[in-house]
């Protein structure tokens, strides 16, 4: 601020000065509300979690136990399942982020016809406002073995043997559910992902049209013009939906609760479902906490990685 | 960049801009086909919400007559509560968020008082912590509060773990505000409730729009967290709603459905009103300004 000479650069008097000591008690009162639900809400389960991952805890009762909860993971025999399943539903996402939509920020960006942008804009914008669980339901009901649209159209069209039991079946069960992602939050359906496609619409928002018209003045083709001058200009973005979709697999399994629950067998497990199940249905709450631990450890490194190529440390959330 | 710059004679520009259009085309061709693939699954849920269940083993792909809008009541009656706790939750939380972050950030961004880089630290960082690692100490620690089974254990965490991105928004913004409205305010002897209230707030509307939108989203959508703290089928959000009345309606897919479409309606409307604000908020929400 360039204000010059104000109350506060000049000299005061002592009366002065006690007044304005009484004035910081109501800028303290402004923040007691956010400190409280600080402490209680975000701060207190944080460091619970480092605490009770040492402990056999249920919850109401808890006994150290020394490292003993990490040692277990190890030989956790959901692990191997888990990490193959994070895998692959992380790649799926990765590949889903980087291309359909990045394509069709940069078509949309693109047209000749401000108004159909407009429009395009609009229709892979709405999914987002769809709630989840319903497009993961509408999903389920695609998937069914027997009333399923897509095993009746199968038959329909002459493919009998192609039909399957979609999610029961181990061998496609996780790979159906990558195709779904987080049904409209994560990625996966919608193939086009809202916030993804907002995000590089952003950064192309952001090139200098002065730029982009030279380059058109000197002939560039499109595709020129995307690999040198939009692709580059738009790192940053490509960056933020990369980290974010990594972040945000690694800890998903909604779809996966509602769909699976990590069966059949341990075929569609993943850590975050595992530990669901062992806080929730085996009262195993410091085994579970040990499992969000490693977890978070895991992210931490990811985004401290990444923020190193990135220009601020919060451009994108954990969650 | 220098492979673009090759010269050309003027005279063929309007060659290229018939190339670009051509272009357009595809553009068009490849959005079209998204969209479509978007769309279809909803399409299906659309039609199938009309059927009775003669006619959805019949035919799947379009709809039938008679539409079967008993559907819809069936629906309603089930998941009629389920919106309307989803609407208290998340009117409350968002009622809790802004007054809560906007508060903090008034302080934080308008007066220096000692402690205050520590403390707004100590909440920035809570964007690094996810919701995986707090999940299970913040159950307990909800049970222990005897709010479980109860929407104030939706609410309250709620708060807290969207007033985070919330403050961080809204002290970057009130920091850029000009410091003349707030002297100006002085001089007419506002103390700092006034200038909290009748200069702050009301210049922050464009970020506090971007808060309720992301606020009304993650609450609306919030599955995990009220799955494990509401059991009472009376106290059910839409999410979990919808989860239980699947396994109660099964293959009854008509009603499922009008249940679904139901229960997508009130945030799609409110999108169409305000897509504009929605998309600004969301793309905020994203990359964090």
């Amino acid at each position: 601020m360039q204000h010059e000479g104000d109350a506060f650069s000049r000299p005061v008097s002592a009366r002065r000065r006690r007044r304005r000591a009484l004035n910081k008690i109501p800028i303290y009162l402004c923040l007691i509300p956010a400190l409280i639900f600080l402490v209680v809400f975000s701060y207190y389960p944080f460091f619970s979690a480092f605490y009770h991952s040492l402990f056999k805890w249920d919850g109401v009762n808890s006994t150290f136990i020394g490292f003993k909860n990490f040692v277990d993971l190890v030989s956790d025999e959901r692990l191997g399942p888990s990490a193959k399943n994070i895998f692959i539903l992380t790649s799926a996402g990765v590949f889903f982020a980087l291309t359909l939509p990045l394509i069709a920020a940069v078509f949309i960006h693109n047209l000749k016809s401000q108004r159909m942008s407009t429009i395009y804009r609009f229709v892979f914008t709405m999914p987002l406002v769809i709630p989840w669980v319903v497009t993961v339901l509408v999903w389920q009901f695609l998937y069914d073995p027997l009333d399923g649209p897509i095993n009746r159209f199968l038959i329909a069209v002459g493919y009998p043997e192609y039909v399957r039991a979609w999610l029961a079946d181990p061998d496609i069960a996780i790979f159906a559910i990558a195709l779904i992602g987080g049904g409209g939050t994560g990625v996966g359906f919608p193939f086009v992902a809202g916030l993804n496609l907002l995000v590089y619409l952003s950064g192309l928002n952001n090139i200098s049209s002065e730029v982009k018209e030279a380059a058109i003045l000197e002939g560039a083709t499109s595709w020129q013009m995307f690999r040198n001058i939009e692709l580059p200009l738009i790192r940053t973005q490509i960056r933020i939906n990369l980290v974010m979709t990594i972040i945000t697999q690694l800890q998903t399994f909604h779809t996966i609760i509602l769909l699976t629950r990590g069966g059949p067998g341990y075929s569609t497990m993943v850590p975050g479902m595992a530990m669901y199940q062992d806080a929730f249905e085996f009262s195993r709450m410091g085994y579970a906490s040990a499992i969000g631990v490693v977890l978070f450890v895991i992210m931490l490194v990811i985004t401290l990685v990444a923020n190193n190529h990135l220009r601020t440390s919060t451009d994108f959330d954990p969650d | 960049m220098s492979t673009l710059i090759k010269p050309k004679p003027r005279h063929r520009r309007p060659e290229l801009m018939a190339v670009l259009r051509k272009e357009d085309r595809v553009k068009h061709a490849y959005l079209l086909v998204m969209a479509l693939l978007t769309f279809f699954p909803f399409w299906l849920l659309f039609v199938v919400s009309f059927k009775d269940l003669p006619q959805f083993y019949h035919n799947v792909w379009t709809l039938d007559y008679p539409l079967h809008f008993e559907n819809y009541t069936l629906a309603f009656k089930v998941v009629g509560k389920y919106i309307i706790n989803s609407v208290i939750v998340t009117a409350a939380t968002i009622v809790g968020v802004l007054f809560v972050s906007s508060l903090a950030a008034f302080a934080f961004a308008r007066y220096s008082f000692p402690g205050s880089n520590f403390l707004f630290m100590l909440i920035i960082s809570l964007l690094m912590v996810p919701s995986v690692l707090t999940m299970v100490p913040a159950f307990v620690l909800v049970k222990n509060l005897g709010m479980l089974n109860t929407l104030w254990g939706l609410i309250l965490p709620g708060i807290a773990g969207l007033q985070v991105f919330a403050i961080y928004l809204l002290r970057n913004f009130m920091a850029g505000l000009p410091e003349e409205l707030f002297e100006a305010a002085r001089m007419d002897g506002a103390g700092i409730w006034r200038s909290y209230w009748h200069v702050a707030l009301p210049l922050s509307r464009p970020v506090l729009s971007i808060v309720v939108i992301t606020s009304l989203l993650n609450t609306w959508n919030d599955f995990i967290w009220p799955l494990i703290v509401i059991s009472d089928d009376d106290l059910r959000t839409i999410p979990i709603g919808l989860a239980f009345f699947r396994t109660q309606y099964q293959t009854d897919y008509g009603p499922l459905m009008a249940g679904y479409i139901i229960s997508l309606l009130p945030l799609l409307v409110v999108f169409l009103f305000i897509s504009r604000e929605f998309v600004r908020g969301l793309t905020a929400g994203a990359i964090k300004m």
